[in-house]
């Protein structure tokens, strides 16, 4: 290449060339918002050089983590928002993301809510008027007020969400357990966790109704409550020699964001990683493995597995017979035979343990002084005949055969025997769990599989073996940031509280039809979204709208008009981190760092004054912070120098960490690995009850989503959405920059396979709409060899007005289940018409 | 003498861009600027799986921006001389006072999209500058790229995507020094570059 021989300077470039100043067009990338954007302030750093200061936060990225960030302000606007940085070695455990680090456009994103605005037209018609705080503040207590007059104080609904990290002032409460029946047949809602401090002490001084929130939660109850599954360190995963990610992205999307650290530190060190899913994700694409399993069929695999394992005798017996429950002998109704059957402890006592029926003594015996247990077998113990809980579960799960599974969900019999072997013989094996495989109707089933397989494999409580991953897993902040482990709760709990009510949010749908809720007359005469955006996040989308025309008025309170925002009569507009402060669990407090832009305030003040309003004067006394000191200041935690002071001058207090790779073994009253249960506790009760095939393991195909249903005559392909590291439920929608990565020529976009694309005469950044009878969106298609054949993928965290028509929420189906009230995001069939 | 240099894992790389909006906010980058974001080989669209469903499927990632090449295509072409090498450490940077926004070092460039011409009304996404208070301020009508962080670097800390990125995937530092991570990484890994056929001397390198 010849050097130019005429030297151009800029002036003789510019006019002998077609670059004439101002000729140029800006090129096709993120487009201009309607904020200033001439660049003149923003491109003037040198008079603020040096005028800084930082502050602890996180970003409420609704992923699920906890990371911490140190935010910059620069001239009472926040211009960075990167990681904490740790003095010491933390292997791994520093993350944070492409959404925490552009935290600025998202505060100060021009579809920021920026003042109260109630509906001027219909529902939905995007007319707004603005009104003052003053206005809406009694707009808003009036309604409370007028609502428990009429009908009673549970009239007034509040649905909680996870859009403040169930912060301590501005989360809301929320509840696994919502219900349970009395001896005397009637049904009490029960207390909820302790976060949201000022809607907390309105909702039970008016005793309104708590409305939990359905999504994760088979995977929830089930983990936390009733099988109390053992939670592992993070940093464990680096022993695994088999690495199974399960309805997981590790790669992309955990509670815990170090796991993918830890899982590439395990093949750095040998590991296996095998990944099951419909789609192609990150973590598939790096995975030694793809098993491309049908939606909602991962238990039938698990069916399968557990049969192979068994029958080619690959089980850790040990294990089985020592450590898991299938031993244990239960009769006809599904009753443990204990101690006291034999007149050998007091039924009810600690004593009472079961038994199990010892080869070597040939007798029952207690099961931790056993040295034999029989595992297989149907015994007379005093004329009543029991049989071990492992026969009981391989009878049940008897039709869900490896030929069964390779035909339901759609893998190669070879395939899913090569899966069995290995998770059996190439252990220790970590099954890295996430909610993926429980989005499906009654898929709370799989929790009884996962744990005969981990069973059947020894994963558990040794190093590199477990079993419930990312549920499970600690948050990087818990091994890293000293946690207070002491709480002053008692300003949660009100003394002259009113019995209120309290379901989970999605039956709002079923109240709509039946105007009752477990068996009583039900009036929703106010909704209050605090931290939650239904339309957009829940499941059964079109179903929650639907039930809105039954609600007399909706309160929203949000940072952006999301959906739901859009089909309330009340928008408030509240905080973003680093605009109040706020304690997290995990022992970060959110530090200050500005006001809030526009006019929003923080949750916990809006409510403060609607209690004011409301003439309830001595309910919420004093600054949020106030109640932090005291929530805080124990003296445990002032002594270990974690009070109110030190973290809120800190933001977080670093603990004294090494490398943790802690395991934990089994810590239910039987110390041993759970999969079956004698009761199972309904979230919301209203008198069901559950045979012992519902609590064993056991396979059931999905409700709309399964292969012989004729609607897929017209809907054959099923539908999916996941989480990936460009959206946090719908907390970061309206974003440019983000929008560079996750749209397809300006649009979002659904993922389909080559075949079923070129079946439908669809090539890549066509413009298609996907359909059924719940809802239909149009978007831009990708077609793609990374996704299963008869499968579809419409992505989760657009708000609707992010689509050219429709929203992909309402493709899903409306079926919460009667266990655990679950969201089953996944389970709906569909097809796909280019436009 | 120092010769910097950067080395990504795709083992660990998993397309996440952090690196690439780290950088963006950082810079206080117009908005029609990026300095790096993340490929996906395979498909020819980002995110993409390419191959054959089910067993021959591929989706890789790596990361692109300036290579900072051992001989540059653009100093070579550049009329200017806005175009440098530095010899003290190897970094190619752009002196934005001399660049004339001509757009040769841009079709010079093996590596498509690496360098950006800085529009004669640059846009932001806020009216405030974002990020470092030390990022250099963007002139209208020049061309930029990475710069492997220069005033980081110049306060002794490694560019930010190198600390930044959550799956301690990039590494950083002088190629020249066989005790360096860099060089004792490329020792003990598999890796290969980009475009190496072109003969630019690229000072990136991808751990297969």
């Amino acid at each position: 290449m010849e050097t130019p021989s005429t030297q151009l300077t800029r002036r003789s470039f510019l006019t002998t060339t077609a670059l004439a100043a101002g000729a140029l067009a800006a090129s096709g990338m993120a487009g201009c918002s309607s904020v200033d954007t001439s660049g003149d302030a923003a491109n003037d750093l040198a008079s603020t050089a040096g005028q800084e200061e930082t502050y602890i936060g996180t970003c409420h990225g609704n992923c699920g983590g906890r990371c911490a960030l140190k935010a910059t302000v620069r001239e009472g606007k926040i211009v960075s928002t990167l990681p904490m940085e740790f003095p010491n070695e933390n292997k791994g455990l520093r993350v944070g993301c492409v959404k925490g680090v552009s935290n600025p456009l998202r505060i100060y994103g021009p579809s920021r809510l920026m003042y109260p605005m109630k509906r001027a037209g219909e529902r939905g018609s995007g007319e707004w008027e603005r009104i003052t705080w003053d206005e809406a503040i009694e707009l808003f207590a009036n309604q409370l007020k007028a609502s428990m007059e009429t009908y009673g104080g549970a009239s007034n609904m509040w649905q909680g969400g996870a859009g403040n990290m169930n912060g301590i002032l501005n989360g809301t409460p929320t509840g696994i357990i919502n219900s349970a029946m009395m001896p005397d047949g009637t049904i009490a809602p029960l207390p909820s966790f302790n976060a949201g401090f000022a809607n907390s002490r309105l909702i039970q001084k008016t005793g309104g109704t708590v409305l939990s929130v359905g999504h994760d939660m088979a995977g929830i109850v089930f983990c936390f409550v009733h099988l109390s599954s053992p939670q592992s360190a993070v940093e464990d995963l680096a022993n695994a020699k088999t690495i199974v990610a399960w309805g997981a992205n590790p790669a992309e999307a955990s509670f815990c964001r170090a796991a993918w650290n830890a899982i590439c530190t395990g093949r750095e060190n040998g590991a296996k990683l095998i990944a099951i899913d419909p789609l192609l994700s990150t973590t598939a694409a790096h995975a030694d493995e793809w098993v491309p399993v049908r939606t909602g069929t991962d238990a039938a695999l698990m069916c399968a597995m557990v049969h192979y394992i068994v029958d080619n005798d690959l089980a850790n017996w040990d294990y089985v017979k020592n450590k898991s429950v299938a031993p244990f002998l239960i009769d006809e109704a599904g009753a443990y035979l204990r101690l006291s059957s034999l007149g050998q402890a007091e039924a009810g006592t600690d004593a009472d343990v079961p038994v199990v029926w010892d080869e070597d003594a040939q007798a029952f015996v207690a099961h931790a002084t056993a040295t034999n247990p029989a595992i297989r077998g149907t015994f007379d113990a005093n004329g009543v005949a029991v049989r071990t809980v492992f026969d009981a579960a391989l009878e049940n799960i008897a039709p869900f055969t490896v030929e069964f599974a390779a035909n339901e969900c759609g893998i190669p019999a070879a395939q899913i025997e090569n899966l069995a072997r290995t998770v059996a013989t190439e252990g220790p094996t970590s099954f890295y769990i996430n909610y993926g495989l429980e989005h499906t109707y009654e898929s709370w089933r799989i929790y009884f599989l996962i744990g005969l397989l981990a069973s059947l494999t020894g994963s558990v409580g040794i190093p590199g073996g477990s079993y419930v991953g990312s549920i499970n897993l600690g948050h990087e902040s818990a091994t890293m940031f000293k946690q207070p482990t002491t709480f002053n709760e008692d300003d949660f709990t009100l003394e002259d509280a009113v019995p209120g009510g309290h379901f989970t949010g999605d039956w709002i749908a079923q109240i709509a039809e039946t105007g009752q809720w477990a068996g009583q007359d039900f009036h929703m005469g106010t909704l209050v979204n605090m931290c939650a955006n239904p339309l957009d996040n829940f499941s059964g989308s079109s179903a929650l709208l639907k039930a809105y025309d039954k609600i007399d008025y909706i309160v929203t309170i949000d940072t952006i008009m999301t959906t739901t925002a859009h089909y309330s009569d009340l928008v408030l507009p509240c905080c973003m981190p680093w605009e109040t402060y706020e304690y997290i669990e995990g022992g970060i407090f959110e530090q200050k760092a500005i006001d809030p832009v526009g006019d929003a305030r923080s949750d916990f003040d809006i409510i403060k004054a609607v209690a004011e309003k409301m003439g309830y004067d001595d309910l919420i006394v004093g600054e949020g912070t106030d109640y932090l000191r005291r929530y805080l200041d124990t003296p445990e935690n002032i002594e270990a120098g974690v009070g109110f002071d030190a973290l809120s001058e800190n933001g977080v207090v670093l603990g004294d960490y090494s490398c943790d790779a802690h395991v934990t073994p089994e810590y239910n009253p039987f110390g041993r690995t759970q999969f079956y249960l004698e009761y199972l506790m309904p979230r919301d009760n209203w008198g069901q009850m559950f045979g012992l095939q519902d609590r064993l393991p056991y396979y059931k195909p999905s409700i709309e989503a399964y292969a012989d249903n004729p609607d897929r005559a017209k809907y054959p392909l099923y539908g999916m959405s996941s989480h990936d590291i460009y959206h946090g439920q719908t907390l970061w929608s309206h974003h440019p920059w983000l929008d560079d990565f996750r749209k397809l020529d300006g649009q979002p976009f659904c993922r389909i396979h080559t075949e079923a694309a070129a079946e439908r005469g669809i090539k890549t950044s066509d413009k298609v709409r996907v359909f059924n009878d719940h809802g239909s969106v149009v978007l831009n298609a990708l077609v793609t060899e990374g996704i299963r054949k008869d499968s579809v993928w419409v992505p989760h965290g657009f708000t609707w007005d992010e689509f050219e028509e429709g929203y992909a929420q309402s493709l899903t189906r409306w079926c919460p289940d009667d266990v655990t009230s679950n969201n089953n995001f996944n389970d709906w069939i569909c097809e796909v018409e280019k436009m | 003498m120092t010769k910097y240099g950067m080395a990504v894992d795709t083992k660990r790389c998993t397309g996440c861009n952090m690196c690439s909006m780290a950088c963006r906010v950082d810079h206080n980058l117009p908005t029609e600027v990026l300095y790096s974001r993340a490929h996906t080989e395979g498909g020819e669209h980002f995110r993409q799986a390419g191959g054959t469903y089910p067993d021959q499927v591929t989706m890789k990632f790596y990361t692109l921006a300036c290579q900072h090449c051992d001989d540059p295509a653009c100093v070579e072409i550049c009329p200017t001389g806005a175009s440098q090498k530095r010899e003290e450490d190897g970094l190619v940077l752009v002196d934005g006072e001399a660049c004339i926004g001509c757009e040769s070092c841009i079709a010079a460039c093996p590596y498509e999209g690496v360098r950006t011409l800085v529009p004669q009304s640059p846009t932001y996404p806020l009216d405030f500058a974002l990020g470092d208070a030390a990022a250099a301020e963007h002139l209208p009508n020049t061309v930029e790229k990475c710069t492997f962080c220069a005033e980081r670097l110049d306060r002794g800390e490694k560019p930010l995507c190198i600390d930044i990125c959550p799956a301690y995937a990039r590494t950083f530092g002088d190629l020249d020094d066989p005790e360096s991570e860099i060089s004792k990484v490329l020792a003990a890994r598999e890796h290969e570059q980009l475009l190496a056929d072109q003969g630019t001397g690229p000072n990136v390198y991808f751990l297969k």
